[in-house]
């Protein structure tokens, strides 16, 4: 890939014990970031937990592994002295910390250029799999301060993102978002510097909650102006061709990343909302909130707790149940059921359309195992709806067709065959949903929180 | 010099709750040595007190560390839970640690052997007139012995 070191513009956070030190190599590393163009807060220790949150725009982060070293040095005055292994252990201790602390605001490249033998750096490293994952490039590069010095710092840096996809993607988009971010506020404080308060009174008016709409209406505006995203990834397909050798473990690479696609879990959703998409677990079953976004938000004096969700109850379908339609790469459905796979672990859960449940939020909050996301979820509401409205068919029999009838395609058997086995449920699930959105279910059928 | 280390080992204090005091008494103590020594000295004491006060539970966590110049001494003291009376003996022979895998045996060799070059020592307090804190107490003497 041709060097792209304008990916890494922007605000550099170098962390060095001896970052004012004139003839240490840390200074080598500094000038070439400035050289670059980017700006650097240069600091001599890890920044304290508090202002770990300031350090979210920052675009990439070179770290020291010692970060003792110049103090002892100064202190010993020219001698020489051993190194105790709690005090090792204490400063490793804080920089997992602190990379720990950092990734919960900022996912950024993290540059270990270290005067350490970089094994052992990767050694510490390697016992925190949630930071570096021996298995799978991290977002994390240790290297040695003489080596990076040689071979030039962005060289190094464009290098080692070769073989990171993933930052690569988000350096370029964040590229693009940052742009389509100041185009959007520009655009509208030109329009006016209240543009803020006329939406937010125009909700108030409509007797909607202001803040999530305004939200909304960024969100959608930022998405309008990123529609073209340049970035090309053919340059790393080669990186694939190792993992896909073995088999398992490529299944599961595929199936975690789809999941993440489509499924987002409960730890990363806020209780103080919901929304169409949520899925909650029961003892006996899985329950997906239906009910459209506008409702699920709490007008006036109405309470969260005491919203209804819409649900749809939903199991897990066993591999062994699944079929696959290669051609098309898609598990075929029966008109009367929706299939979400994989979510959830790598779960295919099979939502059954027959019957619509209500439940108040409060009874399942503590339930919820996360959301499925756009289009996954809005084609499950739409061959809901399309199921609300089917037509009754008169069957069409047998002896209407020369013998022998023609054969079926398996496509075909799956949506027959439903309708067959179920021509009853299928009937009682068309006089069970309301035309108002809900009705309560039984007590027994409601989900047991 | 002793506050300068106290400050490399400020955030394993802060994170393990550990109270840091220092009480001088009479003159100005003066030690005849490299600050190489010193800071290797002070290094090994504050930490093999953390390590043990680490396993303190209830109750306050303390380092003091007295300095007397008229005496010539240095007390360094924790209230963690003291230097078991079966490896008193041996805990400034090489390779001794009562910390097992955790620890190299070296700190307090190393810490004796050096001040044994300027003919000053270091021993562990072992009367209650000595003692600051009821945990580990060693005494550093820099009144060089006679030869």
């Amino acid at each position: 890939m041709m060097p792209d070191p304008t990916l890494f513009h922007g605000i550099a956070v170098v962390i060095d014990d001896e970052i004012h030190d004139p003839k240490a190599s840390i200074q080598e590393i500094q000038k070439a970031i400035a050289d670059a163009g980017c700006h650097i807060v240069p600091l001599s220790g890890i920044p304290n937990e508090a202002s770990v949150s300031n350090l979210r725009e920052v675009a990439f982060f070179v770290l020291d592994w010692n970060l003792y070293g110049a103090a002892l040095k100064e202190i010993a005055a020219g001698g020489s002295v051993s190194v105790p292994s709690g005090m090792e252990e204490a400063n490793e201790e804080s920089i997992v910390k602190f990379l720990r602390d950092l990734k919960k605001v900022r996912f950024a490249p993290v540059f270990v250029f270290t005067d350490e033998p970089v094994a052992d750096v990767i050694d510490k490293l390697k016992k925190h799999s949630d930071l570096y994952d021996e298995t799978d490039p991290s977002h994390i590069l240790v290297m040695a301060k003489g080596e990076v010095s040689q071979a030039g710092l962005f060289a190094v840096l464009t290098k080692w993102m070769d073989g990171a996809p993933s930052v690569y993607v988000l350096k370029t988009w964040e590229r693009a978002y940052e742009r389509a971010k100041n185009q959007l506020f520009l655009d509208f404080y030109v329009k006016s510097t209240l543009w803020p308060m006329i939406v937010w009174k125009n909700f108030k008016d409509d007797s909607m909650p202001p803040a999530a709409l305004l939200g909304d209406l960024i969100g959608r505006n930022l998405t309008s102006r990123m529609t073209t995203f340049a970035c090309d990834l053919e340059p790393f397909t080669e990186l694939l061709e190792g993992v896909e050798k073995n088999r398992d473990a490529y299944k599961d690479i595929v199936r975690r990343v789809l999941e993440g696609e489509r499924f987002l879990a409960a730890e990363r959703l806020g209780k103080d909302s919901f929304e169409p998409g949520d899925i909650f677990e029961t003892d006996d079953a899985y329950w997906i909130n239906i009910r459209p976004d506008c409702d699920c938000i709490p007008k006036g004096s109405d309470k969260l707790d005491k919203l209804d969700l819409y649900l749809l109850k939903g199991a897990a379908r066993p591999f062994a149940d699944l079929k696959y339609d290669s051609e098309y790469g898609l598990i075929p459905e029966q008109d009367n059921e929706a299939i979400v796979f994989p979510v959830h672990d790598g779960k295919a859960l099979c939502f059954k359309f027959r019957k619509l449940y209500m439940q108040k939020y409060k009874d399942l909050k503590d339930r919820r195992i996360g959301r499925l996301l756009p289009p996954f979820l809005t084609r499950l509401q739409q061959r809901y709806s399309a199921y609300l409205q089917r037509p009754g068919l008169s069957r069409l029999p047998s002896v209407a067709f020369p013998s022998p009838a023609p054969e079926l395609t398996s496509l075909a058997i799956e949506t027959v065959a439903a309708v067959v086995a179920e021509p009853e449920a299928t009937q009682t699930a068309a006089s069970s949903v309301p035309e108002t959105p809900a009705q309560n279910p039984p007590a027994t059928e409601a989900p047991q929180a | 010099m002793l506050q300068k280390v106290q400050k490399l080992f400020e955030a394993s204090l802060k994170k393990d709750n550990i109270a840091f005091e220092v009480l001088e008494k009479g003159s100005p103590l003066v030690a005849k040595t490299t600050d190489a020594v010193l800071l290797q000295l002070f290094l090994n004491l504050f930490d093999n007190s953390i390590y043990w006060l680490k396993s303190k539970t209830g109750g306050k966590r303390q380092i003091e560390v007295v300095l007397d110049g008229d005496e010539g001494k240095l007390t360094f003291a924790d209230n963690g839970p003291g230097v078991n009376a079966d490896d008193a003996p041996y805990i400034f022979e090489p390779f001794y640690s009562g910390r097992g895998e955790d620890g190299r045996g070296l700190g307090l060799y190393i810490a004796r052997q050096l001040l044994e070059r300027h003919d000053y020592s270091i021993e562990l307090a072992d009367t209650k007139r000595e003692k600051v804190l009821p945990g580990a107490n060693f005494v550093v003497s820099f009144v060089q012995e006679e030869a």
